[in-house]
């Protein structure tokens, strides 16, 4: 039973919505409030997750509305064919997702060290550590002087730290300078986190750093499925273009700042998305936001090893069936940073006709 | 809520204590004061006291004090044992294919069954519904194999199986379709996910042992020291005298045996068996019934046994304390599984080993 406290937060968040989308769209927000009502009785949207897609514009045509998946309704098509919160993923840690990759030939970051702030500590050159004077020993003797510290929990780009030593000793973490001890102190008041992953710092291929900027990583997202019968396939791919100036490229249908591509089945750019000015809807266009590169049709460097790598590594990642993995383009070829076993749907046009396939193979159709 | 929690740590004590009492013919307040004193000195649960026998009057203070308790022993583990390894050490469907993938000789993955979601064939392809598992079972899969929670644990849930046409025979003899299995699979409320992997035999020098198939495994317990090197802290092999379908001990309750390995040379020393009333436990040199003697005997495969677990150890850093299962096959030995958080052995032996693990 919905507890009063929730409706009159739901209530509230309606008003919220249908005001900023009354004032964007220049209606009246009655008519926005009946349509945020329907698409979330009918395709399960949350009101601002309508509004940040553009779902509530009302010129839009009831068909063209319809099409648009929602984050639940992707989630719950996914339930199935994803291990339903029971099977336990490999993917789900990143400790031991990366040892596995590694294992199986796949190209994955170097992994130079496990940091756990409330147990042992691990560094790849057989370094037990137990205590600060150790992680200064390992962060000193062991690393080079650029690496990635993230939580091996971590989601949504959550934690995730750029850390750079200087030659008088000093850290550079994030733009931020301190020392070493003071940077353990602080992985170690994390409330979050309790382990976190030392690795290596891919850069990008001087193509991508063409499209995109070379301040931060950009990596495509690319979904693999394995149906019931016959080898796996890609579903859909875009790439995530970290424009904001943070430290990762995560989209969050424009709450983040960065910018998002379709890419087409031969590896080029498409269209690019990013948030209209104001929070309702995205902007369709063809060049990067921030610098007006034109995109569209631009090649990723070493699409085909990387749609070859990912298609390869699905099977080993099984029973787990449509995972989202990115991919980082690196002068050194594809690198495969993570992979999602919940990744959110894009504002493609064959997303619906992918989510009623996931809802079939997954006996939910 | 500890308010909560008293009057039910009160009934407990007042049932230990009277059982204490009556077992050693003493008084009911000693016990309980026995009780009272192992639980704020070495966090022992009444319980758990009663079932070690420590609560016997006539064992010697200085040796009780030298027991650990399973929860004194979990905060030594915990500073230990990172606990992001506990995926792959917790769940089986993580840990057979890294295992498999980092070169450590485990039981042959057949598949995993997720019956409210897809599972998986050593084919490939995906295993879907009862029709899909029914297939699997028909095509994919030996004649004899065995099927067990990802996430289990004290040999729960376990089911060793052998296919006749379409009909499965379990361990205990009963007989049931692969329909009927997924359906029960399904209707289990404490696991969702399930690995389906290889039987394994004994050894030739352990199937003597026992009149029945049951896979008798050895727990052998690493060490990683600071600075890298491996100790074997304690090794146990479980003898299931019970005849069931594990060789699981649970504190004596299976009915099973434990025996002590020396780890200097891989040769049994002595039986640990529970003692008749259920309370603490005989050493014997002799097995009961068979009355084959196990003191003595050499594990078979020992010295590859031992270099297996210390390799396995390094490669399962940061987490320095763990509890390997090892079945010891025709073929040579086997990791079963690898425990995180295992239980201590009982025994005033415990004492020098829960240093050991402080002092590391």
């Amino acid at each position: 039973m919905r507890s009063p406290a929730r409706v009159a937060q739901q209530v509230r968040g309606l008003v919220v919505v249908s005001r900023t989308a009354g004032s964007a769209y220049g209606c009246h927000p009655l008519k926005v409030a009946r349509i945020a009502r329907r698409v979330r009785r009918r395709q399960g949207f949350e009101y601002a997750e309508a509004l940040r897609v553009g779902a509530l514009d009302p010129a839009l045509a009831e068909a063209e509305r319809a099409a648009f998946v929602s984050r639940d309704a992707n989630l719950r098509a996914q339930g199935p064919l994803n291990g339903d919160n029971e099977t336990p993923a490999i993917t789900g840690d990143k400790t031991v997702f990366y040892r596995y990759c590694a294992l199986l030939g796949i190209a994955v970051p170097e992994m130079y060290g496990i940091l756990d702030t409330r147990a042992s500590s691990w560094s790849a050159t057989g370094r037990v550590m137990t205590g600060t004077r150790d992680i200064e020993a390992f962060v000193a003797e062991d690393l080079p002087a650029r690496f990635v510290v993230k939580p091996s929990e971590g989601y949504a780009g959550r934690g995730v730290r750029l850390v750079e030593r200087r030659d008088d000793g000093m850290l550079q973490v994030n733009g931020r300078t301190t020392t070493t001890t003071a940077f353990w102190s602080e992985l170690r008041a994390d409330d979050e986190f309790a382990v976190w992953i030392v690795q290596e710092l891919l850069v990008n291929h001087p193509d991508m750093n063409a499209i995109g900027g070379s301040e931060t990583l950009h990596t495509a997202r690319i979904t693999t499925f394995v149906r019931r019968e016959g080898p796996p396939t890609i579903l859909f791919a875009s790439l995530k273009l970290a424009i904001s100036g943070g430290a990762v490229d995560n989209f969050q249908a424009g709450a983040t700042g960065n910018a998002m591509a379709e890419i087409d089945g031969e590896g080029r750019v498409g269209a690019v998305y990013t948030t209209n000015p104001g929070p309702a809807g995205l902007q369709r266009r063809a060049d990067n936001p921030l610098t007006g590169e034109p995109l569209t049709g631009r090649p990723l460097p070493g699409w085909e090893d990387a749609r070859r790598m990912v298609l390869d590594a699905a099977p080993h990642f099984l029973p787990y069936r449509a995972l989202g993995w990115d991919v980082a383009f690196t002068p050194g070829g594809p690198v495969i940073v993570e992979t999602n076993t919940r990744w959110l749907p894009l504002p493609y046009p064959e997303m619906p006709a992918i989510h009623q396939m996931m809802l079939d193979e997954g006996g939910r159709g | 809520m500890r308010g909560a929690a008293l009057p039910r740590q009160a009934a407990q004590l007042l049932a230990v204590s009277l059982a204490a009492a009556r077992a050693y013919r003493t008084s009911p307040v000693q016990a309980a004061r026995r009780a009272r004193a192992l639980r704020r000195a070495q966090h022992y649960d009444y319980r758990e006291a009663l079932g070690e026998g420590l609560l016997d009057p006539r064992m010697p203070e200085d040796q009780r004090a030298l027991h650990g308790s399973r929860h004194a022993t979990l905060l030594l583990q915990r500073t230990l044992n990172s606990e992001s390894f506990a995926p792959i050490a917790g769940e089986k469907a993580v840990f057979y294919r890294y295992c498999e993938a980092v070169g450590l000789p485990t039981p042959r993955l057949f598949g995993i069954v997720d019956p409210a979601a897809s599972g998986w064939s050593h084919t490939g392809l995906p295993v879907v519904g009862a029709e899909g598992f029914a297939r699997f079972v028909r095509e994919d899969l030996p004649d004899a194999w065995v099927i067990k929670p990802s996430a289990g644990y004290h040999g729960r849930g376990v089911r060793v199986l052998r296919r006749r046409g379409d009909v499965l025979t379990d361990s205990g003899g009963r007989t049931l379709t692969p329909a009927a299995l997924h359906a029960e699979l399904a209707a289990d409320r404490e696991f969702g996910a399930w690995v389906v992997q290889e039987l394994l035999g004994n050894h030739p020098d352990l199937a003597r042992l026992i009149d029945a198939p049951t896979l008798q495994t050895l727990r052998l317990v690493t060490l990683v020291d600071r600075a890298g090197g491996v100790d074997l802290l304690y090794g146990v092999l479980r003898i299931a005298v019970a005849g069931g379908a594990t060789d699981n001990f649970l504190a004596g309750e299976s009915g099973n045996g434990l025996a002590n390995v020396s780890t200097a040379d891989g040769t049994l020393e002595w039986v640990r068996l529970a003692r008749p009333g259920g309370l603490g436990f005989v050493r014997a040199q002799e097995l009961p019934g068979s009355g084959i003697r196990v003191a003595g005997m050499q594990l078979p495969d020992w010295e590859e046994t031992a270099s297996l677990v210390r390799r396995a150890a390094l490669l399962f850093l940061p987490a320095r304390a763990l509890g390997w299962d090892v079945a010891l096959t025709p073929d040579g030995p086997v990791i079963v599984e690898a425990n995180m958080f295992w239980w201590p052995r009982s025994g005033p032996e415990q004492g020098a080993l829960a240093e050991r693990m402080r002092s590391a």
